[in-house]
């Protein structure tokens, strides 16, 4: 519940009067000019634009900054220092059903780095990038193409828009064999809270050249305490790129029955684990198949309510989609691939179950279409049809992990179903196989524009944190308006380490306080 | 408490003004500019509204002002895109492109 105010304002920073944001919007109007420190409606309402199940005036910001250069992020920072004004940065800010563009909390300002959007680096032979946070997916691919240079992106489904530098830095994942993608970071440049410039790495070493080839430096190797944190603002990310194979044979699994879950990861899992298959493969069941080759609920249902297991079998039937879909990829020379076709087909063939689909098979239907993109780093936006499944716009990302065993992801689905169903929601989900760990994704798909369904989708997620907490579970990431929740579920001394380090590095707690409940 | 609701309606209001405006001084200073909205529009836009995921919006029928309040706000699942997304000239220059696509019957006005 959020107290209007009389402001100018849409909203001002916790603690801070209107005149002292009077000054130090005129601070920062000096620093990054007038025309680059936004606070109209019409500027700052784009920013608020979120997916989750609360009211959206709890994540407006009383301003909105666009920096050019890393030295007016140190400048934004000394100001915030002086006001005790909270700044919530953002990339690229299409963290879609984890809190978009919005700050954490009311009043907040957001810094939005998308501005800064230079590639500043790409090595052929070394197959590294250096990129500012502004860079999109979709920039770095074009890049690449006009340039004709035989690299591959990973990088997670809404790519055109989204930017490796946000996602690594919130641990996001996508689906190629560099779709580990904090895995893949080497070299973080981070404006610390006091405006000192700290490079990770081998990045403080004058005259260094091995920046974006060596992770470690020397002593601590501190890149990991910059992820979904707010111990600094990172304003250039360097990563690694795979080499374009000389084949890609994408290809698709499908299974029956709901209860082939188990059996597809302990199938999977010894290929995964021995790069037989390389890349983070992909699980996906029915109703997630279903939305992304444009299927809507109400093609089926005007009635409110779980969707009953026969409609879904009547889509399957429909759609031609199995329970659970499985997508990977080989990449390689001919001869590689050849030998590891073999022992994929074999595998399948000795399990008795599954059906295989080549891309000579499926030509250039969705899904299959956009799942090959994404495995071999080609943009699109297909995936946003998801979102169509109930439609009015509400996401809530539940994500899980769990281990890549067959017990462990039948309980989840199992327990995650019976939760969403009982609270008239569907079960939308995948998983995403790491080397040993699964990524359980499920999208809390609500229509946002109807507030009774806004409560139960909160309610809904509220339980889903609980029941799975219970079990030995928790997610990997979160929207913003459960960071607090969530940080708790991974216990109170990783919190009070949290909270020493942000007291140490961050004294007036001014950058992103609440990011994953971490404060001072 | 805020209702988002006024928030929006101000907003929305605003932004037609903005357009008011800046479509004349568009118009008098780059009548052609079609070029590169349909740049973006087959960059990124066309990505969902081409492909069945948004509905179309070629041949609609639709005021300019429609294609940029609902850009900049957003709309449902649709993003909003913000200033540092695409520039005040970029997206009228894609409002008129869209603007200016031949009618399609089959295409009701309603975005």
């Amino acid at each position: 519940m959020v107290t209007m105010m009389n402001s100018k304002y849409q909203a001002l920073p916790k603690g801070v009067s209107e005149a002292q944001f009077d000054e130090a919007i005129g601070q920062f109007a000096a620093a990054l000019g007038a025309d680059q420190v936004l606070t109209s409606a019409e500027h700052l309402t784009p920013y608020t634009k979120i997916m989750m199940a609360v009211d959206t005036a709890e994540h407006t910001p009383s301003a909105v900054l666009l920096a050019t250069s890393v030295e007016q992020v140190q400048a934004v920072v000394r100001i915030c220092n002086a006001y005790k004004i909270p700044v919530w940065p953002i990339s690229t800010g299409r963290n879609f059903g984890y809190g978009s563009a919005a700050p954490v909390e009311r009043g907040q300002i957001v810094l939005d780095l998308k501005k800064m959007n230079k590639i500043l680096h790409v090595d052929t032979e070394l197959c590294t990038a250096l990129v500012e946070p502004g860079v999109t997916y979709q920039q770095l691919y074009d890049y690449l193409e006009e340039n004709k240079l035989p690299l591959m992106l990973s990088f997670s489904a809404p790519s055109a828009i989204a930017g490796p530098l946000g996602n690594t830095m919130d641990r996001g994942v996508g689906y190629t064999p560099y779709g580990e993608h904090f895995l893949m970071q080497c070299g973080m440049e981070v404006v610390l809270a006091n405006g000192d410039v700290y490079r990770t790495g081998m990045g403080g070493v004058k005259g260094d050249k091995a920046w974006q080839v060596f992770k470690w430096g020397f002593g601590p190797t501190l890149d990991g305490m910059f992820t979904q944190s707010n111990y600094g603002i990172c304003t250039k990310m360097g990563f690694w790129l795979m080499p374009k194979p000389p084949v890609f044979k994408p290809f698709e699994i499908k299974f029956d029955n709901d209860d082939d879950i188990g059996d597809i990861v302990e199938l999977l899992r010894p290929l995964r684990i021995a790069q037989i298959i390389p890349n983070a493969v992909v699980i996906a069941g029915t109703l997630w198949e279903a939305s992304t080759c444009n299927t809507r609920r109400s093609d089926y249902l005007t009635t409110p309510g779980a969707t009953p297991d026969s409609v879904i079998q009547q889509i399957r039937k429909d759609k031609n989609l199995g329970a659970w879909n499985v997508y990977a990829a080989l990449y390689g020379t001919p001869e590689q691939v050849e030998v590891n076709w073999k022992i994929v087909t074999d595998t399948i063939k000795r399990a008795g179950k599954g059906k295989i689909v080549t891309q000579e098979e499926a030509g250039d239907t969705q899904p299959f279409k956009y799942r090959a993109q994404l495995m071999s780093g080609v943009p699109n936006l297909q995936e946003f049809g998801l979102y169509n499944w109930r439609g009015g716009g509400g996401s809530m990302w539940f994500a899980p992990v769990s281990q890549a065993r067959g017990s462990e992801c039948g309980k989840q689905v199992q327990l995650a179903k019976s939760i969403l169903n009982k609270h008239g929601l569907d079960y939308v989900g995948e998983f995403i196989v790491g080397w040993r760990d699964m990524h359980h994704v499920i999208d809390v798909l609500y229509d946002r524009s109807n507030p009774e369904e806004m409560k139960v989708a909160h309610a809904c997620f509220s339980e889903l944190l609980d029941e799975f907490e219970k079990q030995g579970y928790a997610v990997y990431r979160v929207n913003t308006a459960f960071q607090e929740r969530v940080a708790n579920s991974y216990g109170p001394v990783k919190r009070k380490l949290e909270q020493t380090l942000k007291r140490a590095l961050d004294p007036n707690g001014i950058l992103a306080p609440g990011k994953s409940g971490i404060r001072i | 408490m805020l209702k988002p609701t006024t928030t929006r309606a101000v907003a929305l209001a605003t932004l037609a003004l903005l357009w008011i405006g800046h479509t004349t001084t568009a118009v008098a200073q780059e009548p052609a500019n079609v070029g590169k909205g349909q740049q973006y529009f087959d960059k990124v836009c066309a990505k969902c509204h081409e492909t069945g995921v948004g509905p179309v919006l070629k041949g609609r029928d639709l005021p300019e002002a429609t294609y940029i309040i609902i850009a900049r706000l957003g709309r449902n699942a649709m993003p909003a895109f913000r200033i540092t997304d695409i520039d005040d000239d970029t997206l009228v220059a894609v409002a008129r492109y869209l603007a200016g696509t031949p009618k399609n019957p089959d295409q009701g006005a309603t975005p």
